[in-house]
């Protein structure tokens, strides 16, 4: 079984991504491949659930880093909800909570966008 | 708190043996009143500058001031927790002095004591009367400023008062800042545990990479993901105007005209900020990509390249744990990219032997399983390709009349080129010398417009082609640039077979005369390629065509050509103690009857 899958849905103006299982050094690239597929559309504002994320890596959050100029300057953004304690920690640990707007649901998250 | 419940079982002592008559009694029941409340809500409520608010209100009632605020240590200075009668602004913490240098104001201090002290300015702004230093555990954790009292002077008992109050605040402020200074400890220790785990989880993941690309993207999103960095690059050669990997910025970004040649070499195995670079170039580019920092990418004494960072989103500076953790990280990147590098060779190496394997196996399938027999004659013949595969071969072809057409060549170059090219020669040959009714002139001069047409043009083949009729004993020859066949006859009289013309498959229109000598009884012919006559002693001396031709000369006699074959490559071998220079091939015919 795979470590991790990543499927979109459009709602509101935002892509939702909903990635289930792990983003670790095994993952990574397939998170990464999702998240530039969805830049490649030209979408730019993105929503993150992590209701069903277990774990991100470093480098995970590497992805986020490696793309959150483009999405700023296409006046996009990204934003995450529904994190689990322990994913929740690891972005807080690192100061991600301070760069990244949390929501705590993704209803919060896409009613912020309008 | 001994000290606060000292005090206030004082008060209570007070209140006890003092005179019910007292005029003092209702104002001291309404402190203690005062007090227990504040104890009250103060255990409800949750936030510091809740806590702060109840705190400042109960004080301005025993001190009834219309300006009041309290200053709250924080990590390094001030923070104004709560101010009344400011309207939110105006009170800044900006005019206080450092923690430390009021370590020794005294529990409380009035305006006029404060003149040319460190508060003065403050006093004088904001008319304050007095202030009330907050402690916690003999450390100053807060100041609490009171403005002028409604009430005129203060009594000791209210001093004291306040000064029970103070205390209360000390307690809170301080263990905030404990908690505060508690959670930065503990979160620079999770950083570490996040980063030891990235270091653990690193490895693993360059274990399994096979591309340098895939090491770059790993050491890239680590450490952006660890500090925050949106943008990067790696150089890795100076001589490349762009960089090897980029993330988060332009891919067609360049480095004009290149790096200077030194500029990698000289870099220190540290973390360097952009103005500490040793490289103009580099630094020009850095600020038009705005990349912030260099980290060397170095294994051993070898530097593979540097990652270029982007500055931290938080605007944090890097510590010099977080400068050793990019290092290290970037040092085990490096080994991976020699390990990258290793395994590529490897396989290479791997897949060029099985080609060489497959190639030689062709080609050992091309040369003729079985010699063939001919009536009186003996033949024989072998190839030794110097490496896996050769560019010689030989090849026989038996026509329907019982003449033996056959051929000995030399293709130029070496292994796989060679080989293709020898191919090539062989089945031409052999589809030519298939018609029957064509002469030997014929056939090489269509093998060699044939060979011209389908190969390069520096590519060509030196041969030696027979047609023998064994009724008659004649035997016709085409000596295309290749070394003389020799024939020794019964008498030991040497010939050398000469005639011919041009190699083939370098002029188009080359033309080839005929050569025919005799096949006398006893007579017995080699030819060959120059990896006999080339192999060469110790000193560099070539076995040469005298010594060949000595050799050729003491077989003559022999009866078995198979023996006289394994007796001169003996020899040649015996003379080049085993070394050979290139492919080597021999042919030997034996007229016997």
């Amino acid at each position: 079984m795979a470590e991790l899958t990543i499927h979109a849905v459009e709602k509101e103006s935002a892509k939702v991504l909903y990635p289930n299982g792990y983003i670790n050094a095994h993952t990574v690239q397939d998170f990464e491949k999702s998240i530039q597929s969805i830049l490649e559309e030209k979408a730019y504002k993105i929503v993150i659930n992590c209701n069903e994320l277990e774990y991100i890596n470093s480098s995970g959050l590497g992805v986020l880093m490696g793309v959150v100029e483009e999405i700023t300057e296409n006046e996009g953004f990204l934003w995450l909800s529904n994190m689990n304690e322990t994913v929740f920690n690891i972005f807080d640990t690192l100061g991600f909570t301070h760069l990244f707007n949390v929501y705590q649901t993704e209803e919060e998250a896409l009613e912020a966008i309008k | 708190m001994p000290k606060q419940t000292d005090l206030f079982f004082d008060l209570v002592e007070q209140l006890r043996v003092g005179n019910p008559d007292d005029g003092n009694i209702s104002r001291r029941l309404n402190e203690l009143i005062a007090l227990s409340e504040l104890m009250a809500t103060l255990n409800t409520a949750r936030e510091l500058d809740e806590m702060l608010d109840i705190l400042l209100l109960t004080m301005m009632g025993q001190h009834p001031c219309s300006k009041a605020g309290i200053f709250v240590r924080e990590d390094k200075g001030w923070r104004l927790g709560i101010s009344k009668g400011f309207r939110g602004k105006g009170l800044v913490a900006d005019q206080l002095p450092a923690p430390d240098d009021l370590a020794d104001l005294p529990p409380v201090l009035h305006v006029d004591e404060a003149a040319d002290g460190p508060l003065e300015p403050l006093f004088e702004s904001f008319r304050f009367e007095r202030v009330i230093t907050a402690r916690n555990e003999e450390k100053l954790v807060g100041l609490i400023f009171l403005g002028k009292s409604l009430l005129g002077k203060l009594s000791e008992d209210k001093t004291t008062l306040l000064k029970m109050f103070a205390d209360f605040g000390g307690v809170i402020m301080g263990n905030r800042l404990y908690r505060v200074d508690l959670e930065k400890v503990n979160r620079q220790l999770q950083r570490r545990v996040f980063q030891l785990n990235t270091l653990y989880e690193i490895t693993g993941a360059f274990a399994r990479c096979f591309e340098p690309d895939d090491v770059y993207q790993i050491l890239a999103n680590n450490i952006m993901g660890n500090f925050f960095i949106s943008r990067c690059a790696v150089l890795t050669d100076y001589r490349q105007p762009s960089p090897a990997f980029v993330k988060g910025l332009a891919r067609d970004t360049t480095i004009d005209g290149g790096l200077d040649e030194a500029s990698l070499a000289d870099w220190p195995r540290q973390v360097l900020k952009r103005d500490q670079l040793p490289c103009p170039k580099m630094k020009t580019f850095m600020s038009a990509n705005k990349l912030a920092y260099g980290v060397p990418i170095f294994s051993e004494d070898v530097y593979l390249g540097v990652l270029l960072l982007g500055s931290r989103l938080d605007r944090k500076p890097l510590s010099d744990a977080d400068r050793e953790f990019m290092v290290s990280l970037s040092q085990q990147a490096a080994v991976a990219l020699e390990n990258v590098r290793l395994q590529a060779e490897v396989l290479e190496k791997k897949r060029m032997e099985r080609e060489l394997q497959l190639a030689r196996e062709i080609q050992q399938r091309l040369l003729p399983k079985a010699i063939p027999a001919l009536d009186g004659y003996q033949i024989d013949a072998e190839m030794r390709p110097y490496n896996h595969v050769g560019g010689d071969f030989y090849d026989f072809f038996q026509h329907k009349n019982g003449c033996l057409s056959f051929c000995l060549a030399d293709v130029s170059g070496k292994s796989l080129p060679a080989s293709m090219i020898m191919s090539t020669a062989q089945a031409s040959l052999r589809a030519l010398t298939s018609f029957d009714g064509m002469s030997p002139h014929q056939v090489i001069e269509k093998l060699n417009l044939h060979l011209f047409q389908s190969t390069q043009s520096n590519k060509f083949v030196t041969l030696f082609f027979g047609f023998l009729d064994p009724e008659d004993h004649t035997l016709e020859y085409i000596n295309a640039g290749h070394n003389r066949p020799i024939m020794v006859c019964s008498e030991q009289k040497v010939q050398l077979l000469h005639k011919g013309g041009m190699m083939v498959g370098m002029f188009p229109n080359a033309k080839y005369e005929v050569g025919t000598v005799p096949f006398e009884k006893g007579s017995l012919l080699l030819v060959y390629t120059d990896g006999l006559s080339e192999v060469a002693d110790e000193e560099g001396e070539e076995l040469g065509d005298d010594r060949l031709v000595d050799l050729v000369k003491r077989y003559q006699k022999e009866d078995d050509v198979g023996f006289g074959r394994r007796q001169i490559v003996k020899a040649a071998m015996d003379f080049s103690k085993g070394e050979m220079v290139d492919d080597l091939t021999l042919l030997l015919i034996r007229r016997n009857t």
